[in-house]
């Protein structure tokens, strides 16, 4: 059996901006095994990038968490700044959309590679030679097809292209071998050939070294290939969470089977594409009741009054719907 | 049916950085990025043709040259039979718009967008702007009065596209029109794009990198790699049987909800500075043979479909 290695439990997310507090996440849960990949879906606004914010504390500081991130039996919530400086990186590591972001400009990429080496050898408390550090580190940008490493280590992040980039930082997650590696629309800003790439390489590092992934994406069909379990987020809350087979061939929540209808496969010609009325609500004036009973086109009564809660499909996978009651 | 442009061996180069005189007594050769290198392609009207292709493929280069924003390095560029130059020009701007990407960038965030909707035609003109408004959708008593800050993404952006056909423009160029957009509120532009093209019998040039859009967007496809096109023809054939390796693996990469496995050709997209010498697709082709490192292909035509490369000619 697999141990539960992450688990979310109750977390609220506020922010307080000057139009008042905003109740980003509300009564979060999740849990996953080690090893798991889990895809969050949803649409700009949705709070999915607040949950990856939440569970690496990066949050900027106007928010408010409340409630318990479980990593690994240890709350962190609870610790300190500098311990959760040691575990951001090592235990939790995080890709983000904007790959320029994410290096150090004036530094080389064999820096900071190095830097991260040198971290991973001393967790192991191992002594290697600067010689052997460097070697292992272009070992590392060989694993993720890098043309050249040994060029590419002496080379600047602005010096490689996006695609490259991404794959730098994967070397990253791949000497420090974190245990959870968080990845936040990794591929957004990349082109469909190279995110391909970056797609088949995250899932190299799930099956060869049991690293658990959440991949964050506003792109169903991507979450599809990417995880084994989809969860799709809605204003803030769970939807849906689903195995991610169920989720194409037989969605449960409304909102999940407008989404895919809405996905574009047929030629030019057929019907006119099905379309979700209106646009996503702000956090400062959600609806009452259901969050999607506005656009919903199922919506009864009960929907309009009373938030409905997760209901139980089969195992641990859920929905909110008042259908599944 | 006739043709509405015609581009005959489109070249644009861009200068990598501005000649100076020093540079023109040493007579230091001038680096050219090679943004569309000897491109041919004819629009029939009332057809919506997608330009498909990776960042840096000339696909956005193209749409500018059809606008007459940018002007060819050489070639020609026709319009309704007539060739476009420096001179005359004047025909193909009234009846050519284009729409972009970033709905907020295009349109100005101190305009009302009464005012935002009738500038392109130098007066307001209530009524026109009314008509338009409530041919993308829009009630105009209820927004008229707005800023764009007040809209979301998806309303912009049809702000934009009445923006574009409000002087009756025969073509639009479309470039990458809803990839700001969520998926839900994409449907609802897509839908909206095509009930305008039967409507007001408009043709289009639609920009994507999306092969799912283009698929339900387009008649015809034209593939763009590294300034060349690769393929042309209609979409029903490419998207079905796609000739061009590049072509079968840029639709490979694509995720839908048929395949759990991506396939992807390896390595990144050539340097447009220093071109690869004969194909420029041939240092990532799985395919790849001698010829195709030393010689550049020439279009093959397949069951009506246009190839360029060495494995058809």
């Amino acid at each position: 059996m697999q141990k539960l290695f992450l688990e979310i439990k109750n977390l609220h997310v506020l922010y307080k901006t000057v139009n008042g507090i905003s109740v980003v996440l509300d009564n979060f849960n999740l849990s996953i095994d080690k090893g798991e990949t889990v895809a969050i879906v949803g649409e700009s606004g949705s709070g999915k990038s607040t949950l990856g914010g939440a569970i690496t504390r990066l949050l900027p500081s106007s928010a408010e968490e409340k409630g318990e991130i479980v990593l690994n039996g240890k709350d962190i919530l609870k610790i300190s700044e500098d311990d959760m400086t040691l575990i951001r990186g090592t235990s939790i590591f995080m890709i983000f959309q904007n790959p320029l972001n994410s290096l150090n400009p004036v530094k080389t990429v064999g820096f900071q590679l190095m830097e991260a080496e040198k971290i991973r050898v001393e967790r192991d408390k191992k002594t290697l030679t600067e010689d052997e550090i460097k070697n292992e580190v272009i070992a590392n940008l060989e694993l993720v097809r890098l043309p050249d490493p040994e060029q590419i280590f002496n080379r600047y992040p602005h010096e490689l292209s996006g695609g490259q980039i991404q794959r730098v930082v994967i070397a990253m997650a791949l000497i420090l071998r974190p245990d959870l590696l968080i990845a936040d629309e990794p591929t957004t800003a990349l082109d469909v050939t190279i995110q391909a790439q970056v797609i088949n390489l995250l899932k190299e590092l799930n099956k060869n070294y049991g690293m658990t992934i959440i991949f964050i994406t506003h792109d169903l069909s991507l979450a599809y290939v990417m995880a084994n379990d989809v969860m799709v987020m809605y204003a803030g809350r769970i939807m849906e969470f689903n195995e991610s087979n169920s989720i194409v061939s037989k969605p449960a929540h409304p909102y999940t089977i407008s989404l895919l209808k809405s996905v574009p496969t047929d030629y030019k010609g057929g019907s006119r594409l099905y379309y979700i009325l209106g646009s996503p609500p702000s956090f400062f004036s959600l609806p009452r009741g259901c969050k999607f009973n506005p656009r919903c086109d199922k919506v009864f009564e009960k929907c309009r009054v009373q938030e409905p809660t997760l209901f139980t499909m089969k195992g641990k996978y859920e929905v909110r719907c008042w259908l599944f009651e | 049916m006739s043709d509405i442009i015609n581009l005959k061996n489109i070249k644009k180069y861009y200068l990598t950085q501005e000649r100076q005189l020093l540079d023109i007594i040493f007579r230091r050769k001038p680096i050219y990025v090679r943004a569309l290198d000897d491109i041919s392609i004819d629009i029939i009207k009332g057809n919506i043709l997608g330009v498909v292709g990776e960042s840096g493929s000339g696909k956005s280069t193209m749409g500018k040259i059809i606008s007459s924003i940018e002007q060819p390095t050489s070639g020609e560029l026709d319009f309704e039979g007539s060739k476009v130059d420096k001179k005359h020009y004047k025909n193909l701007r009234k009846n050519v718009s284009m729409v972009f990407q970033n709905p907020y960038t295009s349109v100005n965030p101190r305009m009302k967008i009464k005012n935002l909707v009738s500038e392109p035609l130098g007066k307001f003109d209530e009524k026109k702007v009314r008509d338009v408004l409530s041919l993308v959708g829009m009630d105009y008593d209820e927004i008229s009065n707005k800023e764009p800050r007040e809209l979301s993404g998806g309303q912009i952006q049809r702000i934009a596209i009445s923006r574009a056909i409000i002087k009756s423009p025969e073509l639009l160029i479309l470039d990458e029109p809803t990839s700001a957009l969520d998926e839900s509120i994409q449907a609802q532009i897509l839908n909206l794009l095509l009930d305008l093209q039967e409507k007001l019998k408009l043709t289009y040039v639609f920009i994507t990198h999306n092969i799912g859009v283009a698929k339900y967007m387009t008649d015809k496809i034209a593939v763009t790699y590294a300034g060349k096109i690769f393929e042309y023809g209609n979409t029903k054939n490419i998207m079905e049987n796609p000739k061009h390796p590049y072509t079968q693996l840029l639709i490979a990469s694509v995720p839908d909800f048929k395949k759990k496995e991506l396939k992807s050709p390896v390595g990144d997209v050539p340097s447009l500075i220093n071109v690869p010498k004969g194909c420029r697709f041939s240092n990532r082709c799985p395919k790849v043979m001698d010829i195709c490192k030393s010689q550049e292909p020439k279009f093959s035509d397949i069951d009506g479909v246009k190839v360029l490369c060495w494995l058809y000619g």
